[in-house]
């Protein structure tokens, strides 16, 4: 039960008292008056109980189903042929000049307190009890006051009642406010997943092209070597040659033999990374950090051979529990990052930069770092990098999603992902990742 | 004796261009890098120059841009592993001709051949399927 609905109750139940009172107090008058008309009183009195009894039921049934207003309404056409009734039977004037007025007043009152309606009312019976010489003004006086308490407590409870209403309406607006908020909420965390995809795929797309150049130069040379041995075996073979063709062919044939099974080598590892980076998305087990770190330079090298060199640290560390994956995607985007940070410091100038990758174990956690000697975060933007969609990139360089999503992804992982930068001098991010618990291991 | 002059970044890409055309009948110059590919330019003067297009230091559009204003007579081909159409479009403007990565020996040399203005040499050896031009 809430405040409002106590204070309902309560007024109710006063308005009700009040008008019993009321009602007691006109029977007293009646039954003074009519004592000599037996007949006219039993009328009067049975009159008054069923207003009595349909007052009572309108206030306390009514009320909660109809409201303040539509009660009130529904008592002064209640009242109003008893009203009559009563006066037509009895003669009696009192009836007619409280009885109608009061409930008029209910009416008047429950909507809103017209005070002048009010004392005019309290007036105008008085001058009338007076003017008729009513000998019992006093319990008239009585009876005014009664209707004056009433009135007000029905104005209270109207009040109550519209301000219940009024709230009521209020949180069926806030209900409505908030069910909208919902599903916009939704609608955005919908279209953010969508753009998550599409940046995987972007990310995709952009790797895609970057390990296609990355593949067709060695494919190039092993093209050119085979072309060459197939000539130079034709040559070889063939049984007049040209000497000067021959000892060239003798000459080369090693080198570019080497040269095919380079070329095999470096399409194969370029392969075998991609193959690393699809790594089913749902199955998290222990996995090499080392070997992640290897896979993510392999297939971001054309991203960062033109602008940097690399240096590798790799310390001694176990497994971390991880998607590798997911944790190869944000790897990738760790070295992009790196190597777009130092392209950017390269402009008009040609000095390589320098990106160091390392390992190492930090208590629970294995800590990976890529360090960079690139641009550097301005302090502007620091708190913003992680947030979706933030992008200091030119368009078609990237959406601002990279690390929203490698921050993702490391939060599911129950690591870290921090940086500390200087503007010109470069950025260090760090990823910590929790190891692995060894099964079976004794304790 | 026509002289043609190739330039890559990286060595292996050259040495196999030297091994695949070994009978061709053209004077063959290799440059590893923009730079190197610079002196060369400087040096003599070469009929054809066949570049790589992302390289350090200088991109190939770049360097064919150069070889335009001091060779304007030297046919400019650019031989790229970039798949990015942008790239190629960019290249498009100061080169005769955009080869695509990998790109087999027969038809890097028909095409040398009919940029030189000589009768296309029949490839005896198909081998390698010749990979599309970029379009």
């Amino acid at each position: 039960m809430t405040v409002n609905d106590a204070t309902c109750a309560k007024l109710t139940r006063r308005m009700t008292l009040l008008d019993a009172m009321t009602g007691v107090a006109i029977q007293v008058l009646t039954v003074a008056e009519l004592a000599s008309h037996p007949r006219r009183m039993w009328i009067s009195i049975a009159a008054f109980f069923g207003a009595m009894v349909l007052n009572v039921a309108a206030n306390f049934a009514l009320m909660e189903r109809w409201g303040a207003a539509r009660t009130d309404l529904m008592r002064v056409f209640l009242n109003l042929p008893l009203t009559l009734v009563v006066t037509h039977f009895t003669g009696w004037p009192i009836a007619s000049w409280i009885w109608l007025p009061y409930s008029g007043m209910t009416f008047v009152a429950s909507r809103r307190v017209s005070w002048s309606v009010l004392v005019a009312f309290c007036v105008g019976t008085a001058a009338l009890a007076l003017h008729d010489g009513v000998p019992w003004t006093i319990p008239a006086a009585f009876v005014m006051l009664a209707v004056v308490a009433r009135t007000i407590t029905g104005a209270r409870l109207g009040a109550v009642v519209r301000f219940a209403e009024k709230t009521e309406a209020q949180r069926a607006e806030l209900d409505e406010a908030h069910r909208k908020l919902k599903a916009e909420v939704a609608a955005r965390e919908t279209a953010e997943h969508e753009l998550a995809q599409a940046h995987k795929l972007e990310a995709i797309g952009r790797l895609a092209s970057g390990v296609a150049h990355e593949m067709n130069t060695p494919l190039q040379f092993v093209s050119d070597s085979v072309t060459f041995l197939e000539e130079g075996t034709a040559e070889l073979l063939a049984p007049s040659g040209d000497p000067l063709a021959l000892a060239d062919v003798r000459a080369n044939m090693p080198e570019a033999l080497r040269l095919v099974r380079e070329g095999l080598g470096r399409a194969t590892a370029i392969v075998a990374s991609l193959r690393e980076l699809a790594h089913p998305a749902k199955n998290r087990g222990p996995m090499d950090v080392n070997h992640a770190l290897e896979t993510a330079l392999t297939l971001t090298k054309h991203e960062y051979k033109y602008v940097a060199d690399v240096e590798l640290a790799l310390g001694d560390v176990p497994a971390v529990d991880a998607n590798a994956g997911e944790i190869n995607q944000v790897l990738v985007n760790l070295v992009v990052n790196a190597a777009h940070a130092i392209g950017d410091r390269q402009r008009g100038n040609t000095k390589r930069g320098r990106i160091v990758v390392s390992s190492e174990r930090s208590g629970a956690f294995v800590a990976i770092r890529v360090a960079d000697d690139g641009i550097g975060i301005d302090d502007s933007v620091r708190d913003k990098i992680f947030e979706p969609f933030f992008t200091t990139k030119d368009a078609g360089r990237g959406t601002g999603q990279g690390l929203a999503i490698a921050r993702a992804i490391v939060d599911r992982h129950g690591g870290t992902l921090s940086f500390t930068s200087t503007r010109g001098a470069g950025t260090t991010f760090v990823l910590r990742l929790p190891c692995a618990r060894v099964v079976g291991q004794a304790a | 004796m026509k002289t043609v002059l190739f330039v890559d970044d990286e060595r292996s890409v050259l040495d196999a261009l030297r091994f695949a055309l070994f009978r061709s009948k053209w004077k063959l110059v290799f440059a590893c890098g923009a730079r190197a590919a610079l002196e060369e330019i400087a040096r003599q003067r070469f009929d054809a120059v066949v570049t790589d297009l992302t390289m350090p230091e200088m991109d190939g559009v770049e360097l064919l841009a150069r070889v335009r204003v001091e060779q304007p007579d030297a046919v400019r081909i650019i031989l790229t592993g970039n798949i990015e159409k942008t790239a190629a479009d960019r290249a498009r403007q100061v080169v005769d001709e955009v080869l695509a990565k990998p790109c087999g020996a027969s038809v890097l040399r028909e095409c040398l051949a009919r940029r030189l203005g000589e009768t296309p040499i029949p490839s005896s050896q198909g081998g390698i399927l010749p990979s599309p031009r970029i379009p």
